[in-house]
């Protein structure tokens, strides 16, 4: 009996450590692309999707020789490609999945309709074209002549739409919908052969063979350790007359450790490493080891402010927090200056983003101007919600305490587990919160719901008519120059009225040995290997 | 003999049934919700409440626990809230990869700490005891993680003789398995060696000083035949308690060793599981655990019987 207590209590402390070391292993993950929450952020910050153009190519390279481009050097066939990957997958088929990492996989197996470049603006991809004619319907001229991994045709059949002929689709819409397109870049998109469907059943949640038409099909996943997929011979798209893809096979190796992601590069067991530690970031760039590359993400971060309750519903007290915090201290120290401060939702990638728009600077008399204009000359005191176990976010809510005290603004810490934060915020319980946006491709993405009166994500309860009546028209038009406009004004607006402090962008990150070539970095942060190779 | 085994898996119960309430309690007192984790931020109010409904985890306490345990009678330990694959196939395509890694460096740590221990006890007062005695020192202060970084550093990073972590199985590339396998087993091993080996030498010295040793020497036995025969047999017995604890105890190590090698076992099962608040699965693998220690301690007190004559269990 004695013995069996102490078993007891040694369980109990397994289960302790266990805990501990879990929440450790999210805090770390200080990434650059997801510093609101950890793990469980990035994956429910995942599915990204929107659309238009963009300055992503505006790039920092470092002085590592950058990957050549597939026309202009010869190609090598052949070899596997290792990328070190930071979380076991969960849903491999793209309509039941929710993560981001799921994704990185998604895209290898399966085409959409469309897709997006660099640039991120709509290009066609199983979709040779689409005709927007008529606002309430996209009528879509599918590709002819592709084929499934498992020898299914593609064809209208396939899509669950309105079936015109055998390769053109009506998608009917109750209302105007500009942001469909971009949605169908995602997994809304992309298209599954019937056959694999109907053969697979729930299979296709962990082995989904021959499902896609894709560059890449699917060979093995064996839990929490690799995903291997190989090439698929009878791909149906070409680079400058070349078959793709290049590579035989891709193995995904699953390793959580943001250090041991980067350890596996260093080694060479594996050639490309994802969200590597951003306090390495320095070093990897310097070394030549390394070929790295980083361009601004779609998300953003900052700080919900509840406008309905006080001190916040005061636009001038929200606005003297605003020029109080010094955003660019923050990028530089926190974040390692992987990022650029962000003055609104609308990220640098996307097309109506102004670079020139710089309400707030750091700047303590006009705080304390504002916090006069809103009555409290003498300050306040606010408690801010942020993620526990997240040195990062600890870091970065030191700081703002620090610099809102020189203004006399107190402010009080309040960690909180990730997923109650998330539910305290929605559910309007906070007055302050740290938390941010994955992004999406279209600006409406980043807009909408979160700043349009009652809209999902609309945390702080912010309402403002012209704002909602400037979204609505921008969710309507399809004409890409008149959705720029309006998402500048947008941006501006809500800024301005400051429901949310906005502090920063983060980067998306390329990182991997100089062996591999023709790589291309896309905001979305989704790695795809049809056109990328191996020099020997 | 019979009698008293009887005895002590029928004192297992109550031991048991507490361990499931204490677990089942505190996974739940941890802040974080499993439904919020799965469906993440975009996920509305009303999604949140079905997804809670349909994994049952809108009922009471009470009630989600008499219907895990009345599926645990059935060894059923439901399905993990996250992927929804049974628990049991989760566990079970993990455990080979910890039996691998654990029973490795436990069975490598029991010989080397049987090794140094002897020879820490049989010429205690030369170097090579004190050098046992600084080798325990420093490995049993030294944390695992402490040790699993510094192997990566030097064996994987800097002489690049080892991957700094992965895994594949035996099965498929022996070879590769063994080269994988070497770091994170050295872990295991040399800890568990520093731990067992001081034991191992306080338990010989002690034997080695009793009247029957003397007996045995009088007589004029070899030295070897003494020390192995006469007081090793007497001096494991201690030994082995601990032994039998420390492979309860595998576990523990995994969930560290495991995670910072990229070793796909249940350690870091464990600890995604609790990250997400998977309760199934930490529950399943908690009570695993436990049970390992309730049935190494049964084993270690049936070997005591066993091994020493005068331990009589019939009547107490």
């Amino acid at each position: 009996m004695r013995r069996g207590w102490r078993g007891l209590c040694l369980v109990a402390t397994a289960a302790l450590l266990a805990a501990c070391s879990s929440s450790n292993n999210n805090g770390g993950k200080a990434q650059p692309s997801a510093p609101a929450a950890g793990a469980s952020a990035s994956a429910t910050r995942a599915a990204s999707a929107g659309s238009a153009s963009a300055t992503a190519a505006a790039a920092s390279t470092s002085a590592a020789a950058p990957s050549a481009s597939a026309a202009a050097a010869k190609v090598t066939r052949g070899g596997t490609l290792t990328i070190a990957i930071d979380s076991n997958m969960k849903n491999l088929d793209p309509l039941k999945s929710t993560l981001l990492v799921d994704r990185q996989i998604h895209y290898q197996l399966y085409d959409s309709l469309v897709t997006i470049g660099p640039d991120l603006k709509i290009q066609p991809d199983l979709a040779d074209s689409w005709d927007t004619s008529d606002p309430k319907a996209i009528v879509f001229k599918l590709h002819q002549g592709v084929k499934f991994q498992d020898g299914t045709d593609f064809d209208a059949s396939v899509a669950s739409v309105d079936v015109i002929d055998q390769y053109t689709v009506k998608l009917n819409l109750t209302q105007p919908f500009a942001p469909l397109l971009a949605t169908l870049v995602d997994r809304a998109g992309m298209m599954l052969s019937p056959t694999a469907i109907q053969k697979l059943g729930d299979g296709l949640t962990t082995a989904p063979a021959g499902a896609g038409t894709g560059p890449f099909r699917f060979v093995e996943w064996q839990q929490d350790d690799h995903v291997t997929l190989e090439r698929n011979p009878s791909y149906w798209k070409k680079e400058g007359g070349e078959q793709l893809p290049y590579l035989d096979k891709l193995v995904y190796k699953i390793i959580p450790d943001e250090n041991n992601r980067l350890n596996n590069l260093k080694t060479g067991d594996v050639d490309i490493a994802q969200r590597p530690p951003a306090k390495d970031i320095a070093a990897v760039k310097k070394d030549s080891a390394f070929v790295y590359k980083d361009a601004p993400a779609l998300e953003f971060d900052g700080i919900e402010l509840n406008v309905q309750s006080e001190p916040f519903n005061n636009k001038a007290l929200r606005q003297a927090v605003a020029y109080a915090i010094d955003r660019e201290t923050i990028v530089q120290t926190v974040f390692y200056g992987l990022g650029v401060v962000s003055n609104g939702p609308i990220s640098p990638p996307l097309p109506p983003y102004d670079a020139s728009f710089k309400p707030y600077t750091h700047d303590v008399a006009k705080a304390k101007v504002m916090l006069a204009a809103g009555g409290k000359p003498n300050g306040f005191s606010f408690d801010l919600l942020i993620t526990s176990n997240s040195p990062a976010q600890q870091q970065q809510a030191e700081l703002i305490k620090d610099e809102l005290k020189d203004v006399g603004i107190t402010v009080n810490i309040v960690p909180e587990e990730f997923t109650k934060l998330v539910d305290d915020t929605q559910t309007h319980h906070f007055t302050a919160s740290i938390l941010g946006w994955s992004g999406r491709i279209d600006p409406d993405g980043n807009s909408y719901n979160h700043f349009h009166t009652g809209g999902g994500f609309n945390d702080p309860q912010y309402s403002n008519q012209q704002v909602d009546a400037l979204l609505d028209q921008a969710r309507a038009s399809y004409d890409p120059e008149q959705r720029n406009t309006l998402y500048k004004q947008i941006n501006q607006m809500v800024t301005e009225d400051a429901p949310w402090i906005f502090i920063y962008h983060p980067v998306t990150i390329e990182l991997h040995t100089p062996k591999v070539k023709g790589f291309v970095l896309v905001a979305d942060g989704i790695q795809r290997y049809a056109t990328v190779w191996k020099s020997q | 003999m019979t009698g008293y085994i009887v005895r002590r898996v029928l004192s297992m119960i109550p031991v048991a049934l507490l361990v499931t309430i204490a677990l089942f309690v505190l996974i739940r007192l941890t802040p974080g919700d499993p439904v919020r984790v799965i469906l993440g931020q975009e996920a509305t109010p009303q999604n949140v409440k079905a997804l809670r409904h349909e994994l049952g985890l809108d009922e009471s306490y009470p009630v989600q626990y008499v219907k895990w345990l009345g599926r645990l009678a059935h060894l059923d330990f439901g399905r993990s809230l996250a992927s929804r694959e049974p628990v049991r196939k989760a566990i079970g395509e993990r455990l080979p990869a910890t039996l691998e890694l654990g029973l490795t460096g436990f069975a490598v740590g029991l010989i080397f700490a049987i090794i140094l221990g002897t020879v820490a006890a049989v010429w205690r007062d030369s170097v090579w005891s004190r050098l046992t005695t600084a080798f325990s020192l420093v490995f049993v202060s030294l944390p695992n993680f402490v040790l699993g970084v510094l192997l990566i550093l030097l064996f994987a990073l800097h002489w690049r003789i080892f991957s700094p972590g992965g895994y594949v199985a035996f099965s498929r590339a022996p070879a590769q398995n063994l080269r994988y396998l070497v770091l994170p087993a050295s872990v295991g091993a040399v800890t568990g060696a520093a731990t067992l080996s001081r034991f191992v030498r306080s338990s010989l010295l002690e034997a080695l000083y009793t009247d029957y040793i003397r007996t045995a020497r009088a007589k004029g036995l070899r030295e070897f035949v003494v020390v192995a025969r006469h007081a090793m047999r007497n001096a494991l017995l201690p030994v082995l308690t601990l032994a039998g604890l420390a492979l309860g105890g595998l576990w523990e190590g995994a969930v560290i060793t495991e995670t910072i090698f990229t070793w796909p076992g249940v350690g870091r099962l464990t600890v995604d599981a609790l990250g997400r608040r998977d309760y199934p699965i930490v529950q399943a693998v908690v009570l695993i655990a436990a049970f390992s220690y309730m049935i190494a301690n049964l084993l270690v007190d049936i070997a005591y019987a066993y091994l020493d004559p005068r331990i009589s269990y019939g009547r107490r």
